[in-house]
């Protein structure tokens, strides 16, 4: 019983945001040794300690509106420390099972380094613009002489081809251009994106895959392989039958939260909970009738007698009916509790489910059950509960979860472990091509 | 058990598929895309992704655009492989395959895993379920809306002063379905070493839940629940948000100094580029309002296009909200040869093929069977006799 799949496969994740590194997580997950590669200006620079930024975290302790930039970075009880770029949430719940390499690729030191890691490693992961790659060196072509086995992922927006290969791009931006912001949305309102930037985890989710799978065949063939992911393909891939529906029937996918084969089906209100320092938040259930059968059992449940109707009968009838079903419906749900009323209707076999947050999520009975919510002590931050892993092995058992590395961390071992002797070593340090504090601190 | 060559090309790889959900036809069609070969099996009446709305016929023969989407590069077989003359053929199938892939409610996955694992020690089972084969929640019914409920994307999408809104498309199942192909592909590295198969089991909650931004750790580390914010990027960083102009909208993301930077100089202010009150994108956030009154009156000077050319030109990330119909006839995509035409479909029928390129991917698309279309040849090829064939042909079994 082990959890290291992938046992012997060496990882270089040279990517920023989320969609490169969560390929890189992923791997590391399996049992990779991945290689978070880093500029030094990559985790932002030094908070100020300004009388501001104290003032904000006075703010937060107050349960207060906290200043954006610390929300954004989730530090543990909004407390920076004194390594911020070590102690944010949102990079530590990303870059757990993986070494930390700060390296500048930009000196002689730094290209030394990054031959050697080429020369000793099965896959690069990178997400640099086209451009980018190349004025770095780490572009297939360059790193292909040195090893014709590497496997060369490369996550951009657009791709490496095509009129928009050189635009810029975040998640957001993606779910505009893949048609999915203007296909989501209210009836009769405008396009909305997504909560989060979800084109980051479809397009690391295929980079994970498109790994695995060249690799695989490497492993058969002896050659290598440079992959273009292009994260606007793999978005708009998840829409295949949608882009295809629209091919031929030139009219958009229907909007809210109503399906074509299902009615009635929403999201209603129920009672207000206080989950955390706020006075009270609004709690939603789902419901989704299937067939005039479940329809049947969801009114013996419910109880009104306006919903017996015989207008409401049929899935047609309902269909046609709908916003007068859910006035109804609403009112039965208002001041219900919503995980009691879902757990009621799922034991009457009706397709319901509560609208968890990310604090249920975190507390779900199912997740914790699984093995899916894990913890680590994370050093300088503390222990803390992340997600964890979620692809369950019957005959491995679950990842061990290794801290997430500070910047550089790990910048004498993994160099070690590519040849390079403590005397080079203490030379790439003096003349700045590692690094383990972002620029500005320590007096450089 | 066959001989398993000790270290096979995708192309050398059999997928059994007998999804009738999203999640799991996506994990095959994604083997398929990588080039290894995918046998979708079906009931002799065809499956339940046949009827899977959105319809692209309004009468029979039904064709759904889910199912003809999903099931590209694979080979069709009907077959009731439940019944007494279908299970010695499904047999033939399993013994020859690497992987299967299954959507199965837990009961029954759990009970069909004993079965066929019990004696094919090389065979992998994939499941692809709503919330997992274990916990208070396995035996739940559920739906691609309780899916997005289940997810936490649904609470924090949409406007906060309405109900939460789901995704367009299925795209839980989608995830999960990825997630699920890592899986596949995972476990078959680990029988290399082992020699064994096993179940990989993965849940549309859990690889949703692994693919929120920081909302997880925003609960762990500061006990905050994260919100709807309609457009904007919830707790921080501005601008990441949807902006109307003279013929729709774009999407404008420039959440670094540098970006906002670019995005004032680009719309003709630059004595907001190093104004301290938008000094940080937090600050930028909590000016949100004064932000967008400032840029509105430009942008919606332009187009979409004149909008995402200008400021894309300016290294702002950005781009036109383009409509599904817009994206059929996108330049980058047309250049990127990125679409398949299902000719069977009609002229105007086109939808994505290859989501990306490797080595081993097909080069010719493949339409999706129709029901038993390739029957007689995959049990053939399985090792079935034509009588055997015949005999399941015949008993209703299965269909060609």
């Amino acid at each position: 019983m082990t959890s290291s799949i992938l046992d012997g496969v060496r990882v270089v994740e040279f990517g920023y945001a989320w969609a490169g590194p969560l390929v890189g997580r992923m791997l590391g997950d399996l049992g990779a040794d991945v290689i978070k590669l880093e500029q030094n200006t990559a985790r932002g620079g030094k908070l100020e300690a300004s009388a501001e930024l104290q003032a904000a975290l006075d703010d937060w302790r107050r349960g207060e509106a906290v200043e954006p930039t610390l929300r954004a970075s989730v530090f543990p009880e909004g407390r920076p420390g004194p390594e911020p770029w070590n102690s944010a949430g949102i990079f530590n719940k990303l870059n757990r099972n993986k070494r930390g390499l700060c390296a500048d690729l930009k000196t002689d030191s730094g290209r030394r380094i990054w031959r050697r890691l080429v020369e000793q490693s099965d896959v690069i992961v990178d997400n640099f613009s086209p451009r980018g790659a190349r004025s770095l060196g780490i572009d297939y072509d360059t790193v292909r002489v040195w090893n014709p086995r590497i496997i060369s992922v490369s996550c951009t927006g657009f791709g490496h081809s095509g009129p928009f290969r050189q635009r810029v791009s975040y998640g957001p931006v993606l779910e505009a251009a893949a048609g999915a912001a203007a296909a989501t949305g209210y009836i009769g309102g405008g396009p909305i994106k997504m909560g989060h930037a979800f084109p980051d985890p479809i397009g690391g989710l295929h980079g994970t895959f498109a790994v695995l799978a060249a690799l695989w065949q490497r492993d058969a063939t002896g050659e290598g392989a440079f992959v273009d992911l292009s994260q606007l393909q793999t978005y708009a891939a998840v829409s295949g039958d949608l882009l295809l529906e629209t091919s031929l029937h030139s009219q958009p996918p229907p909007r809210g939260n109503r399906a074509r084969d299902a009615a009635p089906q929403g999201v209603y209100r129920c009672r207000d909970e206080q989950q955390d320092s706020r006075p009270s938040l609004d709690m939603w259930i789902v419901v989704t009738i299937e067939d005039d059968a479940a329809w049947n059992r969801f009114r013996d449940i419910a109880g009104d007698e306006r919903l017996g109707d015989r207008r409401f009968d049929t899935s047609d009838g309902r269909v046609t009916h709908h916003d007068e079903i859910d006035q109804i419906i609403s009112e039965w749900t208002r001041d219900q509790d919503r995980t009691q009323l879902a757990e009621r209707l799922q034991a009457a076999d009706i397709t319901a489910l509560p609208v968890l947050t990310n604090a249920d999520l975190m507390q779900s009975p199912q997740l914790r059950e699984r093995g899916f919510i894990v913890e680590w002590d994370q050093p300088g931050v503390g222990r803390y509960e992340y997600g964890g892993f979620p692809i369950h092995f019957s005959g491995h058992a679950r990842p061990q979860m290794h801290p997430s590395p500070g910047l550089g961390g790990d910048n004498r071992e993994i160099c070690t472990d590519l040849g390079f002797t403590t005397e080079e070593i203490a030379v790439f340090e003096s003349d700045g091509t590692l690094a383990n504090e972002p620029p500005g601190v320590g007096g450089r | 058990m066959p001989d398993v060559p000790e270290l096979p090309g995708m192309a050398e790889l059999c997928i059994v598929d007998l999804s009738d959900q999203v999640s799991g036809a996506y994990a095959a069609r994604l083997f398929a895309a990588a080039g290894a070969e995918v046998t979708l099996v079906e009931p002799p009446t065809g499956s339940a992704l046949r009827r899977r709305p959105p319809l692209l016929t309004s009468s029979e023969p039904l064709r759904s655009a889910a199912f003809e989407y999903l099931s590209a590069w694979k080979r069709g077989v009907a077959l009731d492989w439940e019944s007494e003359p279908g299970a010695a053929a499904f047999g033939c199938l399993l013994d020859r395959a690497d992987i299967v892939i299954s959507t199965m409610p837990t009961a029954q996955a759990l009970e069909f895993d004993r079965r066929v694992r019990s004696r094919r020690e090389h065979l992998i089972h994939v499941s692809a379920t709503s919330y997992g084969l274990s916990g208070p929640w396995a035996g739940w019914r559920s739906s691609d809306l309780t899916d997005w409920a289940a997810s936490g994307y649904l609470y924090i999408t949409g406007d906060p002063a309405r109900e939460p809104l789901q995704g367009a498309g299925p795209w839980a199942g989608y995830v999960a379905g990825v997630t699920a192909a890592v899986g596949g592909m995972a476990a078959l590295f680990a029988r290399r070493a082992t020699g064994r198969g096993q179940l990989v089991d993965v849940s549309a909650m859990e690889s949703m839940a692994s693919s929120h931004q920081w909302s997880l750790a925003l609960w762990s580390h500061q006990g905050r629940v994260k919100h709807r914010a309609l457009n904007r990027h919830a707790e921080a960083h501005y601008p990441i948000s949807l902006f109307p102009v003279s013929d729709g909208w774009v999407c404008i993301a420039a959440p670094t100094l540098a970006q906002w930077v670019n995005l004032c100089i680009a719309c003709g202010i630059p004595e907001w580029a190093d104004d301290p009150r938008f000094g940080t994108a937090g600050l930028r956030y909590d000016a949100a309002d004064e932000i967008d009154r400032r840029l509105e009156p430009v942008l919606s000077q332009w187009t979409r296009a004149e909008a995402a050319q200008v400021l894309q030109d300016h290294h702002v990330p950005a781009s036109a909200v383009l409509s599904m119909d817009e994206v059929l006839v996108d330049e980058q995509l047309q250049a990127r040869a990125y679409w398949a035409y299902p000719e069977a479909l009609g002229e105007p029928a086109k939808m994505p093929g290859l989501p990306f390129q490797l080595p081993s991917s097909p080069t010719a698309f493949r339409p999706a069977p129709s029901l038993g279309e390739h029957t007689a040849a995959v049990l053939s090829g399985a090792g079935c006799s034509a009588v055997e064939i015949a005999a399941v042909l015949e008993s209703g079994a299965g269909r060609d």
